[in-house]
């Protein structure tokens, strides 16, 4: 497969991937468009592997790791779920009505880029803990310990950020 | 926590991703300037390995002989009195040094550039001389957008994003470009070697950080207006390769090779010269030096046309500001 044929067909989900680790449209453009020009310098090694296209998420999770310690002083305002939940349910308006996915989402961009990048391929890619080692350069007790935090984070902050009357699905 | 519900919410981020089509456009014109960018510097590259061939081959038969004798007397203020406002550092750093090199290199030369981040070493192979063009060598340089620090990206490792290799026909050479970090360039090349790109990557892998400083034991303390000092090559002996140092439009050099007859025949104060006038207007002024040493001064065309080319007598009397520190 040429370069431009995996551009071609590959690109949507590779955005896709990325929106998910980074949780921000624009830096999901800016690291593919980054690992792109990257792969098609040295694309034919990259086509040559087993799977060219895992080498590519790999590359991809790697730019915005680093990219966030390059760019550290730039990160968004994190969500608050404790201030949140302090808000009486009658000053909130529609909020009660909140899609858990949204506050959720919110939760999860305000994560440590590491513990977010391990939610997004443990349950977005479905990738095993030994998976997700390989792909972090790291211990699968790293990849467990990394998303057991995070999901205890998770935990924690839901139940304190939504009233008890907030439903899935609205 | 209902780990569906993470699964639902991360759908839905991935849903809120760029539009594809619009990135795809801007990738393509991305890839097409890089792939320019690219040619350009492969194209820079073979220069460089054609120019190492080259180095200090005979004057090519376009140059004009002139057998007439004349004896130039030392220019009035001349002889090192005007010290140029540009002082030469008395030594520079090496800045990095491989710590795996292919059996029988052995380290010929270093060069540094004044005006930037820039350092490079040679290897020979053997007992050659790296001027000879048939001589097998490999050219380590690293050039930085930034003042080159600790060196830490020497420590990164090679992730074959970073890297590309290449192989050139004439001369044969293998090539290797690494960019550890943004804006730091590693290039390796490799000249009449017989090396794989294994090898080169072992290469780029075992660079490390090097605080040595070599001294610098060509001097020019006087400059024509405009010729900035901008580098220099210094051999780790003397009697081997050349010593360099140039500037805009004019190059100084000290290597071995014999005086011979050619040329327009001067004297330089007290010591022989001869003056060869070639094709394009380049100057080049010899100078014996002894110990089958040649002082070799170069007049190029300047880089900017709107400045006066490099005299004659200005090249004598750079030639008379010299100081070559005895070994």
């Amino acid at each position: 497969m040429t370069f431009e044929e995996f551009l071609a067909a590959r690109l949507d989900p590779l955005l896709r991937y990325a929106m998910v680790i980074t949780c921000n449209a624009h830096l999901a453009e800016d690291v593919v468009q980054e690992v792109m020009l990257r792969a098609q310098r040295h694309w034919p090694r990259i086509a040559g592997m087993d799977a060219p296209e895992q080498y590519v998420r790999r590359m991809i999770v790697n730019e915005f790791l680093s990219w966030r310690r390059r760019r550290s002083t730039t990160s968004s305002v994190p969500f608050d779920p404790v201030a949140f939940s302090t808000i009486p349910a009658s000053e909130r308006g529609g909020i009660d009505a909140v899609d858990d996915r949204e506050v959720l989402l919110q939760l999860i961009a305000a994560l440590p880029p590491r513990q977010r990048t391990v939610i997004a391929l443990k349950y977005y890619e479905d990738l095993s803990d030994g998976e997700i080692a390989a792909q972090l350069g790291c211990r699968p007790a790293s990849v467990r310990s990394q998303a057991s935090r995070a999901v205890a984070a998770l935990r924690q902050a839901m139940p304190r950020a939504l009233a008890p009357s907030t439903t899935r699905g609205h | 926590m209902d780990t569906d519900l993470i699964r639902e919410a991360l759908t839905l981020q991935a849903e809120r991703a760029p539009d594809s089509r619009e990135v795809y456009r801007t990738l393509r014109l991305r890839v097409a300037e890089q792939d320019r960018r690219r040619r350009r510097t492969r194209i820079a590259l073979v220069a460089v390995g054609a120019a190492t061939a080259v180095a200090v081959a005979p004057f090519v038969s376009s140059v004009h002989w002139h057998r007439d004798t004349t004896t130039v007397a030392p220019a009035a203020g001349g002889g090192g009195g005007d010290v140029s406002t540009t002082e030469l550092p008395r030594d520079f750093p090496l800045l990095f040094r491989p710590t795996w090199l292919p059996a029988g290199l052995h380290e010929a030369s270093a060069q540094t550039k004044f005006d930037k981040s820039f350092a490079s070493r040679t290897y020979v192979s053997g007992n050659a001389n790296p001027a000879d063009p048939r001589a097998g060598t490999l050219t380590v340089s690293i050039d930085s957008d930034e003042p080159l620090g600790d060196f830490g990206a020497l420590s990164l490792p090679l992730r074959p994003e970073d890297v590309t290799t290449g192989q050139l026909e004439s001369p044969r050479s293998a090539w290797l470009n690494w960019t550890p970090v943004s804006g730091v360039e590693v290039d390796i090349l490799a000249t009449n070697l017989v090396l794989t790109d294994a090898d080169l990557e072992h290469i780029a892998g075992a660079l490390v950080a090097d605080d040595t400083r070599r001294n610098l034991p060509l001097r020019v303390n006087w400059w024509p207006d405009g010729a900035t000092p901008n580098g220099a090559t210094v051999p780790v002996v003397a009697s081997r390769s050349a010593t360099t140092v140039s500037a805009d439009g004019l190059e100084v050099t000290l290597a071995p090779g014999a005086f011979d007859a050619t040329g327009e025949s001067l004297t330089v104060g007290t010591t022989p010269a001869r003056l060869h006038r070639l094709d394009d207007g380049v100057l080049v002024l010899e100078l014996a030096h002894g110990k089958g040493q040649l002082l070799r001064l170069t007049a190029n065309k300047p880089p900017n046309p709107a400045r006066p080319r490099i005299t004659e007598v200005d090249l004598i009397r750079v030639a008379q500001s010299l100081q070559i520190e005895r070994r």
